[in-house]
C-alpha cells in the first residue's frame, strides 16, 4: 500500500505554445544594453564567467536566486551539472520551448557552467508525462543526454537524480543558461525572460521573450484575447498569482507564464463531501480535508497532529477537490499558523547548499547534526539538574538559617519575658522608690531595639540595675490603670505565644531581612539604618521596663483586635515611649 | 478587463461533487434496472417517490437553514435511491416516505446537511423504518411477482434466506440462484452479479476506494468462516452470509458513503474490518434477522476516532520520511 | 444625515457594544429558564432518561411530573429547614432520607391516581429520589438563596420539566399508538418506531434546538429594538444639534 502519494497526473495543454516558434516582444532600448567586459581583472576563465554573470545580473527563474552566487557555490565542487526544463505544470511551456529551438545557446551555457564546476557531466532534465506534444522531445541535445523525470504534479526530481547516483550537483533553469552564454559571448545583459502566454481567452498561444518591466496587459493584447478572461495568472497555472490589475503589473525575472483564462460559476458553492482525494492526492502525506475544516471553522487547537508547516504548496488538494473548494488556501493559513505557534521554520538556502554535498559529506553533516543536537540535549539536561540541585541546595540553606534565626529570636524572646517577670518581681518584692535616673531619656524615646545578640545583655544590665529596687508596673494592667500590688501572676505563656504570632505576622507582611527582626518595629522600612539603635543600652532600666511592658500591651491589643496584618502606624511618631512614660508618671503619683 | 483575485491553483480537475453522485446514481440505476425486471413498474416508481420526499426536503431545509448549498450535488437523489431498494417490492409508499423524512430530516438536516452529517442518512431511515414496522419490512414476495403499482398487493410473502440462517438452518437456493437473485429478498440486494458489477464500475470510477469494502467483505468471510451459523459450515457459511441479507449491498453503497467514514487510507481498512466484526456480532446476537445498518450506524458514530488514530500514525511516518528525505 | 443612515450608525454602535447587550439578553430570563434555562430534562442530562423513557404517553408524563414536584418540591422545604445544619453528611443524609420517603409516598399516590400508566414505569420512579437529590443539589441551593426564591425556582424548574415532557409525550403518544391521554383518535398511520427510547432523545434534541433558536430570536428581537431605540435617539440629537 503506497503511503504517500507521488503527485497526480495533469491534462498538460501545453501544445499550442509549445510548437509554435518562440517570439521576440522586447524594449529596444532595454535589449540593446551591452556590458563593459573591459575593466573586468581576472586570473582564471572560472571567476571571468562568474563575474559577467554577476554583471549581467542573471536570476535563475528556476529558483529566482543569482546565478554567480549558484556559480560561486558550485566552483570546483560540482560532478554534474544539469539544464532544468521540468515543466510540470500544465500549460508552462517556457523552458522546455526554448529549449528545443535555442538548442545552441542551452549547450553553451551548459558548457560554460562545466567549465565553472570543472567537470564534464552535463544533462537536460524535461518532463515525461505530456502527452498531448505534437513535436517530440528527443533523446539527447547537442550529444547532451536528455533525461525524463517521471511521476504526476510536482516532479519529484531529486528521486530521479537519487537514482542516477548521489553526488553534488548544480542545477540551472534553461533560461538562465541561454542569457548566461548570450552575455558570455555576446555581452549582454539579461533583459528578457521567457515567457509562455495561454489560457482559454488566448487567442495565439505561444512562448514568448519579453522584455522585464513590460505591463501584463501589453504580452497579453500582443497574443491577443478572443474573450474577457474573469482570472488572469502571472506564474504557473498551479501556483502562480492571480492578478487583479493588468495595466500595472510588470513581468519580472520569475514570470514563466502569463495566463488568462475564464471559467464556469455554475459548478460552485458544493460542501465537502469527505471524499479524500485530496489526502490521497497529497504529496507531502498530510490530509487537507480536516486542516481545510478546522481552519474554516478556526479549530486552531486541532490542528497540532496535522503538521501542516511540511506543506509545499504545491495546490494539489485544491486542483482535485470535486467540489471546487479552495483548500490550498487554508492550508496556507494553517501552515503560517503552525510556523508561528510550534513547528521550526525550515531553512530556506538548506536545499541550494545540500546538493554541492558528496554523499560522504552529507552523512558526516547528518551524524554531526546529531551529535550536536543530543549534546545540545545533553547540555540543557545537565544544565537543568545542576539548576535544579543549586536550587534545592539554597533552599536548604535558606531553611537552616532561617530555622537558627527562629530559634535565636525565640531564645531571645524567651530571655527578654524572663526577664521582665525578674524585674516585675523585684519591684513588687521592694517597692523602692529611687526614681532619680528614670525620667532620663524618655523624650527620644525611640522604638525599642532588641537584637539578637544586643537583647539578652541589654535585658541583663536590666536586671543588674533592677536590683536597686525600682517598681515596675504589672504586666496584665492597661497604661491608664493603677497598679495592682496584688495583682494575679503574669499570663508569662499567654504573652509569649501573642508576641510570637504578632511579630510572625509582621516578619510576613513586611518581608523584613532576619537581623532586623525586632519585635517592637513592625512599622519600619526594610534596610533603613536604625538611628538610634546605640541608644538602647544607655537607657535605664526602668524606662527599659516600662518601654517593654507598653510594647507588649500594644501588640497584645492589637492581637486581640485580630487584625491579620498590623497597621502600619504613623512613621517616627515615639507613641509607645511618651505613653510609657505617662504610664509610669501616673503610677508614680 | 475585471479582474478577479483568486487563489491558486488557477486550473480544477473537471470532475465535480455533482459527478461523484453521479456515478452512484447511474450503479443505482442498474440495481433499478433488475428490480424492473423482476418486480415490474412498482420498483422504479417506489424509487421516484422516495427521491422525491428526499429532494424536497432537501430543499426545503436549505431554504430554512439558508445555507447556501449547492442543491445540485445529487446527494439528496442518492439517499432517496437507495432507500427502497432496501426494502421488500410491495412496501407501502407511506414506509417508503417515512425513511426519507427521517434520513433527511432527522440524520442529515440537522447536522448541518451534506457533507456534515455523522450518521449515514439511508442507514438511518431504514434503521428507523425497520423499528417502526418490524416484520412487515422482512416479508418479501417472490422473485418473478409483477407488484401491482397501486393498491395491496395478493402476493404470498416469504422470508428470505437471510432469516432461514438466523434459525441455523441452510437456505435452500443453489449458487445460480443466489448469484442472479432468483430469490425472494430486498429489491436491490439479491442480485449479487449486478451489485459485484457496480462495485467494480465505483472503484474504477473513483467514487469508492477499493480498501474499505473489500477490507469489511474479507473480515465478515473469515468471521462466517470461523463462525458459522448455519449447520453447513466452512465455504458454504462464508457464501451465504455474504449473499443474504443487505451486507453485499450495505457494503458497497452505505460504506462507500464518502461522508460517514474515515478519509485516509489506513483508517478505511481498520474501519472495514471492524465493521465487519460488528456487523457479524450483530447478525449473532441481533434480533432482526437484518441489523447491518444499525452496525453501520454504530460505526458512522467512531469514524472521528479511526480518523483521528490514522492521522497520528501518518504523522509518524511522515516526520520519519522528512528525516530520512 | 439621512434616518437610513442614522438607523445603520445605530446598529453599528450597538453591534460594538458587546457588553451592553448582554444586559439586554437577561431580560427573558424567567421565560427562559421556565422553557429552557433551568429545565432539568434538557440542562441537566442525568433528568433526560425520565424524559425520554416516560414520554411515551401523557399518562405517563403527568404522573412523572407529578412525582417530581412531590419528591422535589418537598425535599427542597425540608432541606430549607436544615439548611443550617452542621455537616455536610448530616445535610446529606437527610436529604436522601427525605427523597426516598417522598418518593415511596408519591410512588403510591401515583398508582392510585394513574393506575396502569404508573406502573409501567417500574423502577424509574425510585431512581428519580436519587436523582431528584442530585438535580435539587437542595443542601447547596438551600444554603445559598432565600427561601422563597429556591422554592420559586424549584417550582420553575419542575413547570420547565412539565411543559418538555407534555410536548414530547403529545407528539408520541399521538404518532406512537394514535391516542391521546387513552383515548383513541382516529389516524391513517401509525409509527410505533416513535416509542422507542432513541426516537425519545432525538425529540428531546430537537426541542432542544428549537428552544435555542427561540430564545436566541428573543434576544435579536430585543437587539434590534434596542438598535432603533438609539437610532432614534442620534436622530434627535443630531437635529437638535444641526
Amino acid at each position: 500500500m503506497p503511503m504517500f502519494s507521488k503527485g497526480i497526473v495533469l491534462a498538460q495543454h501545453k501544445e499550442p505554445a509549445f510548437s509554435k516558434p518562440a517570439l521576440r516582444f522586447v524594449n529596444p532600448q532595454t535589449d540593446t544594453i551591452r556590458l563593459d567586459v573591459k575593466g573586468i581583472a581576472v586570473q582564471t576563465k572560472e571567476e571571468a564567467i562568474i563575474e559577467i554573470a554577476k554583471l549581467a545580473q542573471i536570476v535563475d527563474e528556476r529558483d529566482g536566486r543569482l546565478l554567480h552566487r549558484k556559480l560561486m557555490r558550485a566552483q570546483g565542487r560540482a560532478k554534474i551539472v544539469i539544464a532544468d526544463a521540468v515543466d510540470d505544470e500544465p500549460f508552462v511551456s517556457s523552458r522546455v520551448g526554448p529549449l528545443l529551438q535555442l538548442t545552441d545557446e542551452v549547450a553553451d551555457g551548459l558548457e560554460l557552467c562545466c567549465d565553472v564546476a570543472g567537470c564534464a557531466d552535463r544533462l537536460i532534465m524535461v518532463y515525461k508525462n505530456v502527452t498531448d506534444l505534437q513535436t517530440r522531445i528527443p533523446r539527447s541535445l547537442k550529444k547532451i543526454k536528455v533525461m525524463r523525470v517521471r511521476g504526476g504534479y510536482p516532479a519529484d526530481q531529486t528521486r530521479r537524480l537519487r537514482r542516477l547516483g548521489d553526488m553534488p550537483r548544480l542545477i540551472v533553469g534553461v533560461g538562465a543558461l541561454i542569457h548566461l552564454a548570450r552575455a558570455v559571448y555576446e555581452h549582454k545583459k539579461q533583459s528578457t525572460v521567457f515567457v509562455t502566454v495561454a489560457g482559454n481567452c488566448v487567442s495565439n498561444p505561444v512562448n514568448l521573450e519579453v522584455s522585464i518591466g513590460m505591463r501584463v496587459s501589453q504580452v497579453l493584447d500582443r497574443c491577443g484575447l478572443h474573450a474577457e478572461p474573469t482570472r488572469v495568472v502571472c506564474g504557473g497555472s498551479m501556483t502562480g498569482i492571480s492578478i487583479m490589475d493588468a495595466e500595472n503589473t510588470l513581468v519580472t525575472f520569475t514570470t514563466k507564464a502569463i495566463l488568462a483564462s475564464r471559467e464556469n460559476e455554475r459548478d460552485a458553492h458544493y460542501t465537502c463531501i469527505g471524499c479524500g482525494r485530496c489526502e490521497q492526492a497529497c504529496p507531502a502525506g498530510l490530509n487537507p480535508m480536516y486542516i481545510h475544516r478546522f481552519v474554516q471553522n478556526s479549530y486552531y487547537a486541532n490542528l497540532r497532529p496535522f503538521d501542516a508547516q511540511l506543506c509545499i504548496g504545491c495546490g494539489t488538494c485544491s486542483y482535485v477537490c470535486p467540489s471546487k473548494l479552495d483548500v490550498a488556501p487554508a492550508v496556507a493559513v494553517a501552515r503560517e499558523y503552525a510556523l508561528r505557534s510550534f513547528a521550526a521554520p525550515a531553512d530556506p538556502d538548506a536545499d541550494d547548499a545540500e546538493q554541492m554535498e558528496t554523499p560522504g559529506e552529507r552523512k558526516a553533516r547528518r551524524t554531526a547534526e546529531k551529535q550536536a543536537k543530543a549534546a545540545a540535549a545533553k547540555e540543557r539536561r545537565q544544565e537543568k539538574s545542576a539548576r535544579r540541585a543549586a536550587d534545592k541546595a539554597a533552599a536548604k540553606a535558606g531553611r537552616e538559617a532561617e530555622a537558627a534565626r527562629r530559634e535565636a529570636e525565640t531564645e531571645a524572646k524567651k530571655a527578654t519575658v524572663e526577664a521582665l517577670r525578674q524585674a516585675a518581681e523585684q519591684a513588687k518584692a521592694k517597692e523602692a522608690q529611687k526614681a532619680a535616673d528614670a525620667k532620663a531619656p524618655t523624650e527620644a524615646a525611640p522604638p525599642v531595639q532588641t537584637e539578637e545578640g544586643a537583647a539578652p545583655e541589654t535585658l541583663a544590665q536590666t536586671e543588674e540595675r533592677g536590683e536597686t529596687g525600682e517598681p515596675a508596673p504589672d504586666a496584665d494592667a492597661a497604661p491608664v490603670q493603677p497598679p495592682d500590688a496584688g495583682a494575679a501572676p503574669l499570663d508569662i505563656r499567654g504573652l509569649m505565644k501573642e508576641l510570637e504570632r504578632v511579630n510572625a505576622a509582621e516578619e510576613a507582611a513586611e518581608d523584613k531581612p532576619a537581623e532586623d527582626a525586632a519585635p517592637t518595629e513592625p512599622d519600619k522600612a526594610g534596610g533603613e539604618p536604625e538611628p538610634d539603635a546605640d541608644a538602647v543600652p544607655v537607657q535605664t532600666a526602668r524606662s527599659q521596663v516600662d518601654i517593654a511592658l507598653a510594647e507588649l500591651e500594644q501588640s497584645l491589643e492589637r492581637a486581640m483586635a485580630s487584625k491579620p496584618k498590623p497597621k502600619p502606624r504613623p512613621k517616627r511618631t515615639p507613641r509607645p515611649g511618651p505613653e510609657a512614660n505617662t504610664a509610669a508618671g501616673e503610677e508614680k503619683q | 478587463m475585471k479582474l478577479i483575485q483568486q487563489p491558486a491553483p488557477h486550473i480544477r480537475v473537471a470532475q465535480t461533487t455533482r459527478g461523484v453522485m453521479g456515478d452512484a446514481v447511474a450503479a443505482l440505476g442498474f440495481l433499478y434496472a433488475m428490480a424492473y425486471y423482476y418486480h415490474g413498474p412498482r420498483a422504479p416508481v417506489l424509487g421516484l417517490g422516495s427521491v422525491a420526499v428526499c429532494l424536497a426536503c432537501d430543499v426545503a431545509c436549505n431554504f430554512i437553514t439558508r445555507g447556501g448549498h449547492n442543491i445540485r450535488d445529487l446527494s439528496a437523489i442518492v439517499t432517496g435511491l437507495l432507500l427502497p431498494l432496501m426494502m421488500p417490492a410491495t412496501v407501502g409508499y407511506g414506509v417508503v416516505a417515512t425513511a426519507g423524512l427521517f434520513a433527511m430530516l432527522v440524520a442529515k438536516a440537522p447536522f448541518g446537511g451534506t457533507g456534515h452529517n455523522v450518521f449515514n442518512p439511508a442507514a438511518a431511515g431504514f434503521s428507523f423504518a425497520v423499528v417502526c414496522f418490524g416484520g412487515s419490512l422482512f416479508l418479501y414476495p417472490p422473485p418473478a411477482f409483477k407488484a401491482p403499482v397501486w393498491g395491496p398487493s395478493d402476493a404470498v410473502l416469504a422470508a428470505s434466506p437471510a432469516f432461514t440462517l438466523r434459525m441455523g438452518g441452510t437456505p435452500g437456493y443453489d449458487i445460480t440462484d443466489m448469484l442472479v437473485g432468483n430469490y425472494p429478498g430486498p429489491m436491490g440486494a439479491t442480485n449479487i452479479l449486478v451489485l459485484a458489477a457496480c462495485l467494480l464500475y465505483l472503484v474504477f470510477r473513483g467514487t469508492v476506494r477499493w480498501s474499505m469494502p473489500f477490507s469489511f467483505f474479507a473480515t465478515v468471510g473469515v468471521l462466517a468462516w470461523l463462525f458459522p451459523r448455519s449447520a453447513a459450515g466452512g465455504l458454504s457459511s462464508v457464501g451465504f452470509e455474504l449473499a443474504t441479507g443487505l451486507l453485499l449491498f450495505g457494503g458497497i453503497f452505505l460504506l462507500g458513503d464518502p461522508v460517514t467514514t474515515p478519509k485516509r487510507e489506513m483508517s478505511k481498512v481498520a474501519f472495514g474490518i471492524t465493521a465487519g466484526a460488528v456487523v457479524m456480532l450483530f447478525r449473532h446476537f441481533g434480533r432482526q434477522e437484518e441489523e447491518l445498518t444499525f452496525a453501520l450506524l454504530l460505526m458512522n458514530a467512531a469514524v472521528w476516532g479511526f480518523d483521528m488514530a490514522g492521522e497520528r500514525v501518518a504523522s509518524i511516518i511522515r516526520r520519519r520520511k522528512r528525516k530520512e528525505h | 444625515m439621512t434616518s437610513v443612515n442614522c438607523l445603520s450608525t445605530g446598529v453599528a454602535v450597538v453591534k460594538l457594544e458587546l457588553a451592553k447587550m448582554r444586559r439586554y439578553r437577561r431580560g427573558g430570563r424567567t421565560l427562559r429558564r421556565l422553557l429552557l434555562g433551568g429545565n432539568p430534562a434538557l440542562v441537566i442530562g442525568l433528568n433526560l432518561p425520565f424524559l425520554v423513557v416516560a414520554s411515551v404517553s401523557l399518562r405517563a408524563a403527568a404522573a412523572v411530573t407529578l412525582e417530581l414536584l412531590l419528591v422535589h418540591m418537598g425535599t427542597l422545604a425540608v432541606m430549607l429547614t436544615v439548611r443550617r445544619a452542621q455537616g455536610g453528611a448530616v445535610r446529606l443524609a437527610t436529604q436522601v432520607a427525605v427523597s426516598t420517603l417522598l418518593t415511596v409516598w408519591a410512588r403510591l399516590l401515583v398508582i392510585r391516581l394513574f393506575g396502569s400508566a404508573a406502573g409501567t414505569l417500574g423502577m424509574f420512579l425510585y431512581l428519580m429520589a436519587v436523582n431528584g437529590m442530585t438535580l435539587t443539589g437542595g443542601a447547596a441551593i438551600g444554603a445559598r438563596h432565600k427561601p422563597g426564591r429556591v422554592l420559586v425556582g424549584g417550582l420553575l424548574q419542575v413547570g420547565g420539566f412539565a411543559l418538555a415532557i407534555a410536548l414530547l409525550a403529545l407528539a408520541r403518544e399521538y404518532a406512537g399508538y394514535n391516542t391521546l391521554w387513552g383515548v383513541p383518535l382516529p389516524a391513517t398511520f401509525r409509527l410505533s418506531g416513535v416509542t422507542a427510547p432513541f426516537f425519545g432523545l432525538i425529540l428531546a434534541g430537537f426541542l432542544l434546538g428549537a428552544g435555542r433558536f427561540a430564545g436566541k430570536a428573543v434576544a435579536g428581537a430585543r437587539m434590534r429594538e434596542r438598535a432603533r431605540r438609539e437610532a432614534r435617539f442620534l436622530v434627535v440629537r443630531d437635529e437638535r444639534h444641526g
